[in-house]
């Protein structure tokens, strides 16, 4: 039984197919061409695609707009730097020099809402509510008592500035959202954003957990001098290339904000690292943020 | 007519299979020809047209941002030339404070001086703080550490803060000290106001002054040493 169905099944669909050779045959001489005629075809194939690429030697159409960049600093190496950014919230006095410097050095558009950085106040009072302001960013200082709303008069249990700026996340989800590929990592670790590709379309302002970007306005001199794109912190990338210290670490009066690369033994910012056991915060939003803050800024987040 | 005829003629008397492998020929050639301008045609449409400045290219876009101009210099260069500023800063309770914070951006100066190392300050001039730079980190302030010396500018005698104040020494200089007997005299201005017999000197604030607010300052063991603020 069993062997009798096998056969069946095998022959059925075999005479269904099968049509004879004889028929087929006029149709395949007509489709064919000699052996000779289809080498040489593909020769001339493969000559047209070789010839164009060696056009292409001496007619440079595939230069790249990297090209014609030389090195700025030929010394630097981004693969070699470990940077590494400290924070002390103990420390800041909330001077707000930190935030003009950045403006001033980065040429970051005036009005408030345009910041690379800022200095929060985290007031908590004793009815155990917490209270945050940062009045034009903190880029004039702070008044006396909080500004935030329903903090006026309320005795105070505790208070601290916390200076912010990008993560520089290892995981950063405004390069993920973007959808024209403008922001990247770069091999230091840097987050950046090619203002030609930019189209200012928001969605990393969106996306940043931090709240670290903004887009600049139409027709002001902005940092890379296209208006009306994402802009956000770099950790003053023209400034770590030439050897320099970012200008809100440069400026901070009591060294608030540290800066260096671990991997220089003759930097003391892994001395500082190891000693103080600074961690950046909010890292259950999963981005890998690399700011290192010390003091009460982590005892609250 | 006769040219073409005579081709067609031509072609007749060529071997069918030759005839067939001259088309084929001909053929691969057009379309070699085909591809190459195509291969060209994209590439020079990529050279030339604007959108190779969109292009994603992140080694040219990272020197592009490592390329901008500095306005901030390191404040450990001033010392090669204000040695005496800075020597006193080392002793002083602002050493860990670089020169910039106060007097702004430098670099354009460094540069200046580097370039004219005699006549620097004749190029590019460097700020004397305002009084608003001090304010600034000595103002009260809630959320400030407690070990920050801070004054309360409306209670504290605001002239210009460097009158009295030196911020890279730390020595702050006192008032004098009232010689005289108080009592039974007038209003101090009626001596010591501009048009008096012993005029205040010219750093004083010009408004009208209260009595309290001029014993604040030269009462004996006041002055800015003992108030709430050192430098």
């Amino acid at each position: 039984m069993i062997e009798q169905q096998t056969a069946a099944v095998e022959a059925a669909p075999a005479d269904a197919i099968l049509i004879p050779l004889d028929e087929l045959a006029p149709a395949i001489t007509a489709a064919s061409v000699s052996r000779r005629a289809f080498i040489g075809f593909g020769l001339a194939l493969a000559g047209g695609i070789v010839g164009a690429g060696a056009l292409a030697q001496y007619f440079p159409v595939f230069a790249s707009a990297g090209d014609e960049v030389s090195p700025i600093v030929p010394s630097y190496n981004p693969a070699t730097k470990a940077w590494t950014f400290v924070v002390d919230t103990s420390a800041c006095i909330g001077c707000g020099l930190c935030v003009v410097a950045c403006k001033e050095e980065n040429h970051v558009p005036e009005p408030a809402e345009f910041t690379r950085t800022w200095i929060e106040r985290h007031v908590t009072t004793t009815d155990g509510s917490l209270y945050i302001d940062s009045p034009e960013d903190g880029i004039n200082g702070f008044p006396k008592d909080s500004t935030a709303p329903g903090a006026a008069g309320k005795p105070v249990v505790s208070a601290y500035f916390q200076p912010r700026l990008c993560m520089q996340c290892a995981e950063p989800p405004c390069v993920g959202v973007c959808p024209v590929s403008a922001t990247y990592k770069t091999e230091d670790g840097v987050v950046l954003v090619d203002a030609r590709r930019c189209i200012g379309c928001g969605y990393c302002v969106t996306s940043c957990p931090y709240g670290a970007r903004y887009l600049t306005p139409a027709g002001e001199d902005t940092p890379a001098g296209t208006p009306g794109v994402a802009d956000k912190c770099t950790w003053c990338y023209h400034r770590i290339n030439k050897g320099q210290k970012p200008a809100c670490v440069e400026i901070c009066p009591v060294k608030a904000r540290q800066f260096g690369d671990a991997n220089d033994p003759a930097d003391p910012i892994a001395g500082i690292v190891k000693a103080t056991n600074p961690a950046p915060f909010h890292t259950e939003w999963g981005t890998k943020p690399r700011v290192l803050y010390l003091g009460p800024a982590l005892e609250e987040a | 007519m006769k040219t073409t005829s005579r081709i067609s003629r031509f072609w007749e008397s060529v071997h069918p299979r030759t005839r067939r492998g001259t088309v084929l020929a001909i053929a691969a050639v057009g379309a070699g020809a085909l591809v190459l301008s195509g291969v060209l045609f994209v590439g020079a449409a990529i050279a030339w047209s604007p959108y190779v400045d969109f292009s994603v290219n992140r080694e040219a876009n990272a020197k592009q941002w490592a390329a901008l101009s500095m306005s901030f210099d390191d404040s450990s260069v001033c010392a090669k030339c204000h040695t005496p500023e800075a020597a006193k800063l080392l002793a002083a309770p602002h050493k860990n404070i670089g020169c910039q914070s106060c007097h702004g951006a430098l670099l354009e100066h460094s540069t200046a001086a580097a370039e004219n190392p005699q006549n620097a300050t004749a190029t590019v001039k460097v700020a004397v703080p305002t009084d608003a730079v001090c304010i600034r980190c000595h103002a009260q302030t809630e959320a400030r550490p407690v070990t920050l010396k801070q004054i309360v500018p409306a209670q504290h005698y605001v002239s210009q803060c460097l009158e009295c104040h030196n911020p890279h020494s730390g020595i702050a200089n006192r008032p004098p000290v009232v010689q005289h007997p108080l009592d039974n005299l007038p209003y101090c201005l009626t001596c010591h106001g501009p048009q008096g017999f012993k005029a205040r000197n010219q750093r004083h604030p010009s408004g009208e002054l209260t009595d309290k607010e001029c014993i604040d300052c030269h009462a004996a063991g006041r002055g800015p040493e003992n108030s709430q603020v050192t430098p």
